[in-house]
């Protein structure tokens, strides 16, 4: 259940990431208000991860965050470049 | 850097590939030989009981009569059976019994994943030589790693999760090799550092010196008699003794002397992989001591054989740790293929060049074939025939040789693309033909130990399909 959240949350932080620099990855251009609560998200989902993994120890949830954010990015890439593609 | 980058890259990655790939594997070294072993079916529990106890310490005395170094371990979550097992130069090897009532259950011999455990960290060169080669090729790894991170420091943040797939060829390759690399460098720098700390002493000056120290002592002749083996007391108050001792912590194994015994901790109890035990006398089972290892550099040291070995981690903490290993074993992979991409224009035409590509495809599509004969050769050699185990290692050999000559003479023939797309295809009808063979050759274990079974028979359909893949893309590129 951690492993799945901390996941979800990666996600969420990663798209975050994704849809900032929008030019870089393809995305549509986003308003200024809507920047700032992206931003805000990327640092919240980031942090809530980690706290969520930390509950199972220090140890083991440090390596859990770091591994479910190498999954959550591989997850993040491969919808954005899917998004890109189907774009016309 | 680049050049640092590119060429210490190929010269090691091409066996790093082969560790990364086999160390991936002995994340799950156990589900594997359980898989390799379906015998076991039906006969899994975490309690033994003081008849199988009994009967185990009785075979393993016998066994200790006759010379062979043998130890007990207890079952466990992952391996709910007890083992009578002993060292055969290479892995721990040995008897399986059932908890419950102590007899001893009729396994094909196999190495199982022990094989694949043995191989990512000697690379099947010797405890010495394989070892310290390989810890060269993780110094190697540490070095390419640095020269990449300082190549894409300024787009190492901004680009995490780009991935362009409708680019150029190679400039997808080349984000793989970046996502891969980026998404993946937590883990890939924590498995290197630790896993060169855990066999450090090889690469120091010193170790050569100890070890012949350490024959010459071990060749000279005792001249005292060996002392008589003593009766093992019932090994249930005692274990229940060791379990309070250790802070709670699950005993995991029990090495036994000519008249002392000792209870480790479990490996599984936490990320500190400890060696704490408990000593009895024998043959009255009092308690002699207790050994805490618990200084600073001993903690330390327990910590990264933890981290390494990852014997603490729960299911989805392994499938990350097996996750984690694939996309290293991906950077590895989509870095030599970068490798070849750039410089084919330019040196394709050279027979180093050439070499190189069949080296590559030796390293990555062979070594896959050949991790698929080997769980294949499990199912169809006879389950009674002797030395299977020894079998089982040598078609895993043979087909790797095989392939490896094939890719070479491919290459080397001007024709490297149609030795990719050969090797794939034999991948892909293996891998898509495991679920298969473990339907027709265990039916029974599938249903009764279905998720080992399940995971391994998925990962071989996995990897089957991705060849298929590769292969066609590469026969739509070629035509």
């Amino acid at each position: 259940m951690t492993i799945l959240a901390s996941l979800l949350l990666w996600v969420v932080c990663l798209s975050c990431h994704a849809g900032l620099q929008p030019v870089r990855y393809g995305l549509p251009l986003s308003s200024a208000p809507y920047r700032t609560g992206m931003w805000a998200v990327r640092l919240i989902t980031s942090l809530m991860a980690l706290v969520i993994t930390l509950r199972d120890g220090t140890i083991i949830g440090m390596v859990e965050w770091c591994m479910t954010f190498s999954v959550a990015g591989v997850i993040v890439a491969v919808c954005v470049a899917g998004l890109r593609r189907d774009r016309p | 850097m680049g050049w640092l980058h590119g060429w210490v890259g190929l010269v090691s990655g091409l066996c790093l590939l082969c560790v990364f790939a086999t160390g991936t594997l002995a994340v799950f070294d156990t589900e594997i030989t359980r898989w390799m072993q379906p015998e076991t079916e039906g006969h899994f529990s975490t309690h033994p009981t003081d008849t199988a106890l009994s009967d185990a310490t009785t075979l393993l005395r016998s066994q200790q009569a006759r010379g062979i170094a043998a130890f007990l371990v207890l079952p466990s979550v992952r391996s709910p059976v007890l083992e009578i097992l002993h060292y055969n130069g290479h892995e721990f090897v040995g008897d399986v019994l059932d908890p419950a009532t102590g007899v001893v259950i009729p396994t094909r011999r196999t190495t199982g994943g022990k094989f694949f455990y043995n191989f990512h960290y000697t690379l099947r060169g010797g405890h010495e030589t394989g070892i310290r080669v390989v810890n060269m090729l993780a110094m190697g790894l540490l070095v390419v790693v640095g020269a990449g991170i300082i190549i894409h420091l300024h787009a190492l943040v901004p680009d995490v999760v780009l991935l362009r797939l409708s680019t150029s060829r190679i400039r997808s390759w080349l984000d793989v090799h970046l996502l891969a690399g980026v998404l993946a460098l937590p883990f890939m720098v924590m498995i290197a550092y630790t896993g060169i700390l855990v066999h450090a002493d090889t690469i120091m000056p010193a170790h050569s010196l100890l070890h012949e120290t350490k024959k010459g002592r071990i060749s000279s002749p005792s001249a005292l008699p060996k002392p008589p083996l003593q009766a093992v007391p019932p090994l249930s108050p005692l274990l229940s003794i060791a379990q309070q001792d250790l802070g709670g912590r699950p005993c995991g194994f029990i090495l036994f002397g000519p008249d002392r015994m000792s209870i480790f901790a479990s490996d599984a109890a936490a990320p500190y992989l400890t060696r704490d035990h408990v000593d009895f006398s024998l043959p009255d089972g009092h308690l002699l001591g207790v050994t805490l290892n618990t200084g600073q550099i001993a903690t330390t040291m327990q910590l990264m054989h933890g981290l390494h070995y990852a014997r603490f981690a729960g299911p989805g903490l392994r499938w990350l740790y097996f996750i984690s290993g694939l996309f290293g074993t991906a950077v590895i992979a989509s870095g030599l293929v970068l490798f070849l991409m750039k410089r084919r224009r330019k040196s394709g035409h050279l027979a180093i060049f050439r070499v190189a590509e069949g080296l590559t495809v030796a390293s990555m599509t062979s070594l896959l074939t050949a991790i698929l004969a080997f769980l294949w050769s499990n199912r169809l050699l006879p389950s009674t025939l002797p030395d299977r185990d020894g079998m089982e290692i040598d078609i895993f050999f043979a087909v790797w040789g095989l392939g490896a000559l094939h890719a070479l003479s491919r290459s080397l023939f001007g024709n490297p693309m149609s030795g990719w797309q050969e090797q794939l295809a034999a991948a892909a009808i293996m891998g898509c033909g495991l679920p298969l063979l473990d339907m027709v050759s265990a039916p029974q274990a599938l249903i009764h130990d279905a998720a080992i079974h399940m995971g391994v028979d998925g990962m071989g359909l996995v990897a089957g399909l991705v060849a298929l893949h590769a292969a066609r893309c590469l026969q739509a590129r070629t035509a």
